[in-house]
């Protein structure tokens, strides 16, 4: 018996050993294939433009129904990869009333692990209005970058206030290690709307944040010269974010094409390959608002490419067939690489309000 | 005597694939625990996770913090992410 079992024993460890280990063995190390429509309650539909899918059923994201700030405004996309899976965060400026341009206001968090349930953070509002400080009665144009290299995500925004005369507008800047604690720069307001940055440049607003593999944060902004169409400048920000060093020239002009006649509104930049891809909000009117403040008006999806990352070419096919009215309202625009594809969200009026749907553009097909 | 072998035998032979069984744990959160909805399937999980590691993620470590996630918080699942993903 026990000769035996001396001999089946090495066959015995050795098929022991086998299956307590096969599982390891078997595992293939492959990159994460991501479609979004295979886990996503609705597909994605071809559009008049062959690059560009849509999900059928967009809007992804409307509001979170928080009682701080039942009106979302602008809004900034992130898709995180866990193990190359997208789990998506949204950052958004919201306000107790959205025809109120001085409302009270928050910016709040939200993720979401199939792109249209949203979870609210429950520190929400994670930044809000100071009083008397410099944009105590609105902020928006909400931009965010994942800063890799400092371990770190980086907020740009317009905020403003209001004395009844006079608006002080100017362009904020917050970081944060984790998304949800922010801390405001101390050099805030950064750019303002009422200084000369050289030539007659005034700045608008922040555009997009775009932090490149090698380290450092570039801001695309809006500037405007004697009054002109809102031209697109680059800044390149330093370290500690409180420095903004402006390009003289625009990386971008507005017109003479009548989509961006009146100037650029918005806009995200994300590189495939050798190649960047700018989508930006372009319009062709302004509008009255309160205190003779103006605000876009008329304003589509357009495209711009560059091998350079500052001197772009406008796509032919401007604008993007995405809006939804016959009097596009399309407001802001955000996008990422996820895959061999460029994820696009874009916020537009879905009738009773601004809402975001969800894009899927293929750069392959150019 | 023999049992005490057997056992030495088996852990030594799992212990030099160590990264890819925190992958497995890893996973075991992911997709079965806190079911990740773009994830397709656990071994679609692993491919991926074994892949990352390739990159530079730092598995055993993601393990860990994954480990710490109170109620498959997804803000805490991402920054684990952040940390130790690639």
């Amino acid at each position: 018996m026990n000769t035996v079992g001396k001999r089946r024993l090495p066959v015995l460890m050795a098929l022991s050993m086998s299956v307590a280990c096969s599982k390891e063995y078997e595992i293939t190390p492959i990159e994460a294939e991501v479609d979004p429509g295979s886990y996503m309650e609705c597909p994605f539909s071809e559009t008049d433009e062959a690059s560009i899918s849509v999900y059928d059923c967009n809007p992804v994201f409307d509001t979170t129904g928080e009682s701080w700030g039942p009106e979302v405004g602008s809004v900034g996309f992130y898709t995180n990869m866990v193990m190359g899976h997208p789990v998506y965060q949204i950052w958004y400026g919201a306000s107790m009333d959205g025809d109120d341009y001085l409302a009270d206001w928050g910016v709040g968090t939200a993720v979401s692990t199939n792109g249209t349930d949203w979870e609210p953070h429950p520190d929400n509002p994670l930044l809000s209005e100071v009083s008397d400080a410099w944009e105590q009665d609105g902020m928006t144009a909400l931009q965010i970058v994942r800063d890799d290299r400092n371990e770190r995500y980086v907020m740009a925004y317009q905020g403003y206030s209001f004395d009844g005369f006079e608006w002080l507008i100017g362009v904020g800047v917050a970081s944060s290690p984790d998304g949800v604690s922010w801390t405001r720069s101390g050099a805030n307001p950064v750019l303002e709307q009422r200084i000369d940055y050289g030539g007659g440049l005034y700045i608008t607003w922040p555009f997009a944040l775009y932090a490149g593999e090698g380290g450092g944060v570039t801001a695309y902004l809006g500037g405007q010269t004697s009054g002109g169409p809102v031209h697109m400048y680059v800044a390149q920000l330093s370290e500690d974010l409180a420095d903004w060093n402006i390009m003289d020239e625009p990386v971008l002009e507005a017109g003479p094409e009548s989509y961006d006649k009146a100037g650029i509104a918005d806009a995200s930049v994300v590189k495939v390959g050798d190649t960047y891809y700018m989508f930006y909000v372009g319009f062709s009117e302004w509008e009255e608002i309160a205190g003779g403040a103006q605000s876009p008006r008329l304003s589509t999806l357009n495209l711009a490419t560059s091998r350079s990352g500052i001197s772009w070419e406008k796509h032919p096919s401007n604008p993007l067939p995405v809006n939804l009215t016959s009097e596009p309202e399309v407001s802001a625009i955000a996008s990422q690489v996820v895959g061999d594809q460029i994820h696009l969200w874009v916020t537009d009026n879905y009738g009773d309000s601004n809402a975001v749907g969800y894009y899927l553009f293929d750069p392959s097909s150019l | 005597m023999r049992a005490m072998l057997w056992t030495a035998m088996v852990l030594a032979g799992c212990a030099t694939k160590e990264g890819v069984s925190a992958c497995t744990s890893v996973c075991g959160v992911l997709f079965d625990e806190c079911q990740l909805e773009s994830f397709a399937s656990f071994e679609e999980c692993e491919s991926s996770c074994a892949y990352a590691e390739q990159r530079g993620a730092k598995v055993d470590w993601y393990d860990e913090c994954l480990a710490n996630v109170s109620e498959c918080n997804t803000y805490e699942i991402v920054e684990c992410e952040n940390e130790h993903g690639w």
